[in-house]
């Protein structure tokens, strides 16, 4: 039963919930668009507040959540980024034909459902949240419905996540065959007392298929780079960011209790995808003319070398790759951040050819723009080092070398792409960007220098990001 | 018990394919609705009644007429009238006929064999469900809640039409001749 004093540790998640019925409700009163918006942060604020406020203990919330340390890391993550994809809305959207204020409630629903992901403890619960993830997300990328290209990619997305959760329910149920359990703490109980067999395995399988659509790991990746390109900046970065971050939690959750990485044939099959996913990501972006599809690109490489940190197997690299999902999380958002701030009357600059110049008409833009891209590519002084140095630390220690040297080839190789956006950038010539909404959005320019600072910030002085992970 | 189970597991196989096979859609709700009723008879076997009454209820009868209006509202014109004579030819109904009362058979079967009172099947009624489903399960209820209210403010999003426009796929060639 649910009690009131374990109802205290799922206050966020009541908020949201909360917050989603509310704003519902307000438009319904009285539709305005920055009202909603301004409703929609104090939303996920009071979420946070509560998320803060927070004794610091681990905690079964009947048996579907499990309130930790990595939970509530991933929560406090999940729902800044939401107020920073928020802020980039407003802007957005107001160039756009379309009612704005549906899109704020299913904001508010797809994060519930990425930090409900984050806490599952249950088989049940992370279905749950995966769908209510996945039906938000449908809907927020066909959002501007009157553009072909963006109902087709929400078919797209449609389709492949149903593939998906069916992949995933299939290798679940094919897991409960054997062990009779669905909690995650049940299912490790299982794993110390026997050996795997032959439907277990089959029942992994199904599941690493099932992550690897959600997470867009090689070769699971095709349906990135369209519904990139075609969905609106901000749920890009949504995609982007919260929905990769929560599964990769719960298959980080699922595969630690459960054991599975101590099976050879396992370990393989997740080193063989994260290796892929590494060379394929960076190799696809080479020759990319498009910024969108190449930010796909670079976060399928960026899942490989997560999945690095999720293969040490050990504390170190739960703690590396926590760190290294904070790097890329505010990498990835101020790269869409960028983009939503270029884009005009005309849509979005997805032309890496439209920011040749930049350097010359706008020099702090283009400074910002080439940090974040360093950041991507991982140069030292930036988020994006530290969070490989951390993988990499974390590889070393258990002894996987390999991986590590893919990791350090592919991301040489992927240098290529982001300098050569770098390069286009600083190329003598006339600028030809027209009016952008960004030059008069005092809240996308604040959110802009903030990620900024932070990937500064986490680049150099770490120390008091690796406590407030501190697992 | 074993026997039931791998018969309806091939109708319902059977028909998912036939689903997807048929040129017209509503021949495939037909198809539809009975391997819904296979599904219904596997749970009935696998000791869960009650679940076997919802898929019934819930799919075959409520999801699958809703759809079936929807579908037959969207078809208006002299067409489709047309179209509808041609709807039920025997040929067509005939192998989800046999198939559903191969099911029936089944299920007589299964309610007057008497192995089913000794036969390892534990028997889940209604107020177990009901009982987890408010006790140990209520925060999964309230999520899937939440989840509803994605369905219908995306659907209402995605679906609010102003002036009407049919999709290329839909226009039908009366409303071309207009």
């Amino acid at each position: 039963m649910v009690t009131v004093e374990a109802l205290g540790y799922i206050m966020p998640e009541i908020v949201l919930a909360i917050g989603a019925v509310v704003v519902m409700l307000m438009i319904a009163v009285k539709r305005n668009a920055i009202l909603t918006n301004v409703a929609t942060i104090l939303t996920f604020i009071i979420a946070l507040f509560f998320l803060i406020n927070q004794p610091q203990q681990d905690v079964n919330v009947t048996n579907l959540f499990f309130v930790d340390s990595i939970g509530r890391f991933l929560t406090g993550l999940i729902l800044c980024s939401a107020i920073v994809i928020t802020i980039y809305s407003l802007p957005y959207f107001k160039n756009q034909k379309e009612l704005k204020e549906e899109y704020y409630i299913l904001l508010i629903l797809a994060t519930l459902g990425s930090v409900c992901m984050g806490i599952s403890n249950h088989f049940v619960s992370f279905v749950i949240s995966l769908e209510l993830l996945s039906v938000s997300l449908f809907a927020l990328i066909g959002y501007l419905r009157h553009e072909s290209t963006s109902i087709e990619a929400a078919l797209k997305y449609l389709i492949m996540a149903a593939v998906a959760t069916s992949f995933i329910l299939f290798g679940f149920a094919l897991i409960y065959t054997v062990t009779g359990k669905m909690d995650l703490q049940g299912l490790t109980s299982f794993s110390s007392g026997s050996n795997m067999n032959f439907i277990m395995l089959a029942g992994f399988a199904m599941t690493i298929v099932g992550f690897g659509f959600k997470m867009a790991l090689t070769p699971f990746h095709l349906w990135t780079p369209d519904i990139y390109s075609a969905a609106p900046a901000p749920v890009a970065a949504f995609i982007a960011t919260i929905s990769k971050g929560a599964a990769f939690v719960f298959l980080l959750r699922l595969f630690y209790n459960l054991g599975g990485l101590q099976q050879e044939s396992v370990w393989i099959a997740f080193a063989a995808i994260a290796t892929s996913s590494m060379f394929i990501g960076n190799w696809l972006g080479l020759r990319q003319e498009n910024l969108k599809r190449l930010i796909a690109y670079s976060s399928i490489s960026h899942l490989g070398y997560l999945m690095v940190g999720f293969l040490a197997i050990s504390q170190d690299g739960i703690r590396s790759s926590m760190f290294y999902l904070l790097a890329y999380f505010a990498s990835i958002l101020a790269i869409f951040g960028m983009i939503t701030y270029f884009s005009g009357k005309k849509g979005e600059l997805i032309k890496i050819e439209d920011y040749r110049g930049l350097f010359w008409s706008k020099p702090w833009l283009a400074a910002v723009f080439t940090v974040i891209m360093l950041s991507l590519a991982g140069i030292p002084l930036t988020a994006g080092f530290l969070g490989k140095f951390y993988i990499l630390t974390a590889g070393m220690g258990t002894g996987k070398i390999f991986l590590l040297i893919v990791l350090a080839v592919s991301s040489t190789i992927g240098l290529f792409y982001y300098l050569r956006v770098v390069a286009v950038m600083l190329s003598r010539e006339e600028s030809s960007i027209g009016e952008h909404i960004g030059s008069n959005s005092f809240m996308l320019k604040l959110a802009m220098a903030v990620l900024f600072v932070l990937i500064i910030w986490l680049g150099v002085y770490p120390s008091s990001f690796l406590q407030m992970i501190g697992i | 018990m074993d026997v039931i189970f791998y018969i309806s597991a091939i109708v319902a196989l059977l028909c998912t394919i036939m689903v997807v096979t048929r040129k017209h859609i509503v021949h495939a709700f037909l198809y539809l609705v009975v391997s819904l009723f296979a599904i219904s008879v596997i749970f009935f076997v696998s000791g869960a009644p009650f679940v076997a009454a919802l898929e019934v209820i819930v799919y075959a009868g409520a999801i699958m007429i809703l759809f079936l209006f929807a579908i037959m509202m969207l078809n208006l014109g002299k067409d489709s009238v047309k179209k509808e004579k041609v709807l039920l030819t025997p040929g067509i109904w005939t192998l989800p006929t046999i198939l559903c009362v191969v099911l029936l058979i089944e299920l007589v079967y299964a309610f007057r064999s008497v192995r089913l009172a000794g036969s390892p099947v534990k028997i889940i009624d209604a107020a177990q469900v009901s009982n987890s489903l408010f006790g140990g399960y209520v925060l999964a209820v309230e999520l899937t809640g939440m989840l509803l209210i994605a369905g219908i403010v995306g659907a209402y999003h995605i679906g609010k039409e102003k002036k009407r426009e049919y999709h290329r796929y839909l226009q039908t060639n009366d409303s071309e001749n207009e």
